[in-house]
């Protein structure tokens, strides 16, 4: 039985901590721990609860308006992404410990109990042979934890068209209900298949969704409310914080919310302790380390690597090879869905998903399909090109036949990109420093990937708006990964594959520092799996 | 004098964007958000915002023309930031939302003509907006802001709205006057 410190608890933390406790250790996790606010936890539709008598306002728009996205203020933190609603604000709060500033780099970084995952989408998409081929394992050792995740998370999806990139792991429930306009996308797919995938290599099919279908281990299957965004009532979406609750049932486990982490000490080729702040107490304290698993996510995790390296050697250390998706937005109107109307009772993130195939297969563009079904609609309304009342009336004639498909491209582990900290002598803490220069070929890349996939949406009976694609910052995708990369050869800031750092032998990293290559899928399925491999493999 | 205002602000904009009346939850709300939305707070106050505030409390009916020239021209007017407030609070709020959910019971092609006529009516209302504002507009080009944003993350001013009320409850005979007077600062 191995005393074990975890430090985070989004979702590699939490089933990495899982998995430990499942095999007798003793687990003690530090968190930030931000917590989410009351809200609304009845089961009623997006438009039930306007009409129910309650504040509506207040659950849609903040307590201080603050979800309302004002002329300009478009370039506020939580806006420029997401448009987060009020009872999701928590999620990016940041300590007051913690600065981080970067160039061509703008990160979105979690303290809040669940992490980043807390505002996820749902998409799970199991990396294939050809996407692990940089990686020092490959499907055949890591898909056995798929299944574990995905009978963890639950998961629903198809074995359709698409499995010829994602593998089809096991715990695979039937597909949610789709909304009318996915629905009508894709049938109009399925009659022009072989077309599309002769002429652009395009395939489309189900999202791969960590959604329960139907009730399990206390969580409600989903019920077609439309309040993904907002915080799902039934618990079906999943997010890390249920599994945080299933560890805290385990009584070798111990939880330390309100604990920053700053740096870990060490003697010689050990970690030797950790030193945090505490939300009740201003001075640092030191917490004794046996086993040290950082899984604070790539950012905060290199940061906390970081300072610990500079307190260690003097040394101010750049880890190279940050990677991220490049995410593009590409807005469509569906000419079929003009003046239908639009239902409430939906499933409110992408259920449908599209790939399409390259020369070289690790470099599979994916995509994913979000019709617009429930949502804050004054946003939207505010960016098209006419007054406001002209643009309220084409909206809400159009509104069942717009959609957006968020294009994912894969990164490589590149010298030019890196994180490292800056000192200031004037203050005891240092600030996360992050530098990202794309690759020349980028533009081309992205150019073409946006020419297929409006040929596409035409193909479909879909218009993209011109001068309506929108590329998203480096940051965006939230996809961080390759800082501290695993690696077969025994290396300075490397780890092995189960995550040991090659620097310190006590050390263990379990989130997306140490992936070698960023596939374009969304990774956080992979990340649950990768930590529970590492869990079971080395400890 | 300040709740009473924002409540004929907030009846002229909900007629102008739905035919009907606000409810009173809305119009609480319009009064509220006023009060404690620190981005309401920080918008900055020009000329031209007292200008077409005031225009719109004495001519509701110009509301469209001041609506199509600030979305074209002026994106981030005081005037405009109060309509995307009101369009927040309708989509919210029982029964307007259904407003912003029903299309018209129609068939496709009227549907389509109806969405060209719409679209051709929205661009002769900005050319006869750009005509009567854009003069004023120039006029209120190169003048000083009257209010300087303030921090966005500090708590909610009220003084700071009341200030702005104040200044666009002013008769637009006396703002265009003091349009040439050196700046105040509220």
């Amino acid at each position: 039985m191995t005393k074990i410190l975890v430090v985070g608890s989004g979702a590699t933390g939490v089933h990495f901590a899982l998995t430990a406790l499942q095999r007798g250790h003793d687990v003690t996790m530090l968190d930030v721990g931000h917590t989410k606010p009351r809200a609304a936890q009845r089961i009623a539709n997006f438009n039930e609860l306007k009409s129910d008598g309650g504040d509506p306002a207040r659950y849609f728009l903040g307590e201080q308006f603050e979800s309302v996205v004002f002329p300009g203020s478009e370039t506020d933190y939580y806006t420029k992404y997401y448009g987060v609603p009020p009872t999701k604000s928590y999620v990016f709060k940041k300590p007051a410990a913690f600065e981080s500033e970067g160039q061509g780099f703008e990160p979105l970084i979690s303290f809040a109990q669940g992490g980043l995952a807390e505002a996820w989408t749902g998409g799970v998409y199991p990396l294939n042979d050809d996407e692990l081929r940089p990686f020092p394992f490959d499907y055949r050792e890591i898909g056995p934890y798929y299944d574990v995740a995905a009978e963890r998370i639950g998961v629903n999806g198809e074995a359709d068209d698409l499995g010829r990139f994602y593998p089809v792991h096991a715990n695979l429930a039937a597909p949610l209900r789709l909304d009318p306009h996915s629905e009508q996308l894709l049938g109009q797919y399925q009659k022009r298949a072989r077309t599309l995938n002769q002429r652009y290599r395009c395939y489309l099919g189900r999202s791969r969704i960590a959604t329960l279908t139907k009730p399990k281990d206390g969580r409600g299957g989903c019920v077609y409310c439309g309040r993904c965004l907002w915080g799902c009532p039934a618990l079906a979406l999943y997010t890390p914080s249920i599994t945080l609750r299933e560890c805290l049932r385990y009584p070798n486990f111990a939880y330390y919310p309100g604990t920053y982490v700053s740096h870990f000490t060490t003697r010689g080729r050990r970690v030797e302790s950790v030193v945090v702040r505490t939300s009740d107490a201003s001075d640092l304290q030191s917490i004794p380390v046996d086993r040290l698993v950082l899984a604070a996510g790539t950012l905060c995790s290199s940061k906390i690597f970081l300072e610990s390296m500079l307190r260690a050697t003097g040394e101010v250390v750049k880890l190279r090879g940050l990677m991220d998706n490049r995410q593009v937005l590409i807005p469509f109107l569906n000419l079929r869905m003009i003046g239908q109307a639009y239902d409430p009772e939906s499933y409110q993130y992408h259920q449908l998903a599209l790939g399409i195939e390259q020369e070289a297969k690790e470099e599979y563009v994916h995509a994913q399909i979000t019709t617009l079904t429930s949502a804050m609609i004054h946003p939207i309304i505010a960016n098209v090109p006419l007054d406001l009342r002209t643009s309220t009336f084409v909206f809400r004639n159009v509104r069942c036949g717009l959609g957006v498909v968020n294009l994912n491209l894969c990164d490589r582990r590149r010298d030019d990109n890196y994180v490292t900290i800056l000192m200031d002598k004037s203050r005891d803490h240092t600030t996360l420093y992050m530098h990202y220069i794309p690759t020349p070929c980028e533009s081309t890349i992205i150019g073409q990937a946006v020419k297929t996939v409006t040929r596409v949406l035409w193909e479909l009976g879909c218009i993209v708006p011109p001068g309506m694609v929108h590329i998203r910052p480096m940051g965006a995708s939230v996809h961080y990964a390759g800082t501290i990369p695993m690696s077969a050869e025994v290396q300075s800031l490397t780890t092995s594959s189960e995550g040991q750092s090659h620097d310190y032998e006590n050390l263990y990293f379990v989130d997306g520092t140490t992936l070698p290559f960023l596939p374009a899928k969304n990774i956080t399925f992979t990340l649950i799996a990768n930590a529970i491999r590492i869990a079971e493999r080395a400890f | 004098m300040l709740p009473d205002s924002l409540d004929a602000e907030c009846r002229v904009f909900t007629r102008y964007f739905i035919g009907e009346e606000p409810s009173p939850y809305v119009m609480q709300k319009y009064r509220q958000a006023h009060a404690v939305s620190p981005v309401l707070a920080a918008c900055p106050v020009t000329r031209f915002d007292i200008v077409s505030l005031g225009l719109v409390h004495r001519f509701p009916s110009l509301v469209g023309l001041v609506d199509a020239y600030t979305s074209a021209f002026r994106k981030q007017a005081l005037v405009r930031a109060k309509l995307i407030l009101l369009l927040s609070l309708l989509e919210v709020s029982a029964p307007s939302y259904r407003h912003f959910d029903t299309p018209e019971p129609c068939s496709r092609v009227r549907l389509a003509a109806l969405l060209v006529w719409r679209g051709l009516l929205s661009v002769a209302t900005l050319l006869l907006a750009a005509l009567l504002l854009r003069p004023i507009d120039a006029m209120c080009r190169g003048e000083a802001t009257l209010r300087r944003p303030t921090n966005t993350h500090a708590y909610p001013d009220v003084k700071l709205s009341e200030a702005t009320w104040a200044m666009t409850a002013e008769p637009v005979e006396e703002l265009t006057a003091v349009a040439h007077e050196p700046a105040r600062v509220g």
